[in-house]
């Protein structure tokens, strides 16, 4: 069922949030093992939650347009009395958390149902998800495959319908990315839209958490209990100017990836294409900004715990810790140079279309892929497409694209600053027609 | 943690690509006059 379904038959009495829970709950402890997807259940605290909601429900009280609805959330933000460790050992010793993050307590006050925390690549340092405390995350779409990341975890367990919704962080493409590899909807929002209290940071200033969804609606549902008093609504999508991303985002793609943007922009009528300006820069501006920050963010642990980091991150967060402010100041520079860039593209288009990522899901444990007869590296390259365009700030919404019988693909439909509700209506009418949609993982019990 | 051998060799690399990065970054030579924006996000 999907979140709208379950809030509906909560608020009606034909199901109860604790059936709701507890079949969730059941579906997790017989498929997780396979996917490890979350790093801890939190099964007493989900009953306790859904047994409120039943009990408003009895009493006359509407729990909220989220009433009993299943949720995970990535394992950085703050859940009241366990620790947070983002993905990490290091910080297995911290104190539990006092109170829950902004996020998770925005949808549960909304009557969603928290069931866990979820895999993440350290620190969210990564698109993959192979942890190397907590194991690899596998694609629900195919178990020897990578789910992606940073989020893999979250993306992996809607991708797997264990929960309608899940919470995600995105700085470089850590929701997008996943969601593209497990056929889901995602949203990254607008740089400060939802606000990130109680989740544990990365990059500061590039930083944004957001829902995954396996509907355009449920994902809707969620961006409304997460950001209810900011984005412009949506009057109509019909006379949107719509573009799609060439140059950059057209080079170093598979085929399939590429024709997953021409479907959506075949289905939006849109013919015309348009250069981002310098947006291969923008990319190592980012890549320079998160290194420096991230770098700065771990620096003491790195002087005294450095070998309890996974070896993956661990290179990366120190030489990002030594790097010249020099190289940080110009890549500041050159976003705000690149903010102009974007908004003078934005005076001619409402919604620019691009890929989310350059291929599918990887083998778990492979290295590198060639694409259009170029060698590349996994890590580094996954996020080749979403990177650019968090420099920006601006909000997308990634939407599943899937051939018959092909792995999913994702494609990045980029608005203009706090247009979060144009892009979620977009999104909606591309799954009524058809174009966009999760498709059923095959059973992994 | 003495950072030596095979782990200095790692970080010097990821040190390169990131120089790498930002030496392309710096190409374009945008004047020091653009203001650096400051970011609150809540």
């Amino acid at each position: 069922m999907t979140a709208a379904q379950i809030a509906r038959a909560v608020r009606a009495r034909t199901t109860t949030a604790h059936a709701v829970t507890s079949a969730a709950l059941a579906r997790i402890a017989a498929i997780d093992s396979r996917l490890l997807a979350f790093t801890a259940v939190l099964a007493e605290r989900a009953l306790a939650t859904a047994a409120r909601i039943d009990a408003a429900v009895a009493t006359g009280r509407d729990p909220g347009p989220l009433a009993g609805v299943p949720f995970a959330a990535k394992n950085l933000f703050d859940v009241a009395g366990i620790v947070t460790r983002a993905g990490a050992a290091v910080t297995a010793t911290d104190p539990p958390a006092a109170h829950d993050a902004f996020a998770v307590a925005a949808l549960e006050a909304h009557g969603a149902v928290l069931l866990g925390v979820t895999n993440m690549d350290e620190f969210a340092y990564g698109f993959v998800t192979e942890n190397a405390h907590d194991g690899t995350t596998r694609n629900p779409h195919a178990p020897g495959r990578i789910a992606g990341g940073s989020s893999g975890g979250s993306a992996a367990a809607v991708g797997a319908d264990l929960v309608p919704l899940a919470l995600g962080s995105d700085t470089n493409g850590s929701i997008r990315v996943p969601s593209a590899l497990c056929g889901i909807f995602g949203l990254r929002p607008t740089l400060g839209n939802i606000s990130r209290h109680g989740a544990y940071p990365f990059c500061n200033s590039l930083d944004t958490v957001g829902p995954f969804a396996r509907t355009a609606a449920d994902l809707t549902l969620a961006y409304d209990a997460l950001a209810p008093t900011v984005s412009s609504p949506a009057d109509t999508v019909a006379d949107l100017r719509i573009a799609r991303l060439g140059d950059y985002f057209d080079a170093g793609l598979t085929s399939e990836a590429r024709r997953a943007v021409e479907r959506v922009c075949d289905a939006l009528g849109t013919c015309e294409t348009v250069a981002l300006p310098e947006a291969a820069r923008a990319r190592k501006a980012a890549f320079v900004i998160t290194s420096a920050e991230a770098g700065e963010l771990h620096a003491a642990r790195l002087r005294t715990n450095a070998m309890e980091f996974d070896p993956a991150t661990r290179d990366r967060l120190t030489a990002g810790a030594l790097i010249p402010a020099a190289w940080y100041v110009r890549a500041q520079r050159f976003r705000s140079w690149f903010h102009e860039r974007i908004d003078e593209t934005f005076e001619r288009f409402d919604v620019l279309v691009a890929p989310a990522t350059p291929h599918s899901a990887t083998l778990a444990g492979q290295k590198s892929i060639v694409v259009e007869g170029v060698e590349t590296e996994i890590r580094q390259n996954l996020g080749v497409f979403t990177q650019p365009i968090t420099l920006a700030g601006i909000p997308v919404v990634s939407v599943p694209v899937s051939e018959a019988g092909a792995l999913p693909l994702g494609v990045q439909l980029i608005g203009r600053a706090g247009s979060e509700r144009v892009l979620l209506a977009l999104a909606t009418e591309l799954e009524r027609r058809g174009v966009v949609g999760a498709t059923a993982a095959p059973e992994l019990v | 943690m003495p950072l030596a051998g095979e782990r200095f060799e790692a970080v010097v690399a990821v040190m390169r690509r990131i120089a790498a990065f930002a030496d392309d970054v710096a190409a374009l030579e945008l004047s020091p006059d653009i203001e650096i924006a400051g970011v609150f996000i809540p």
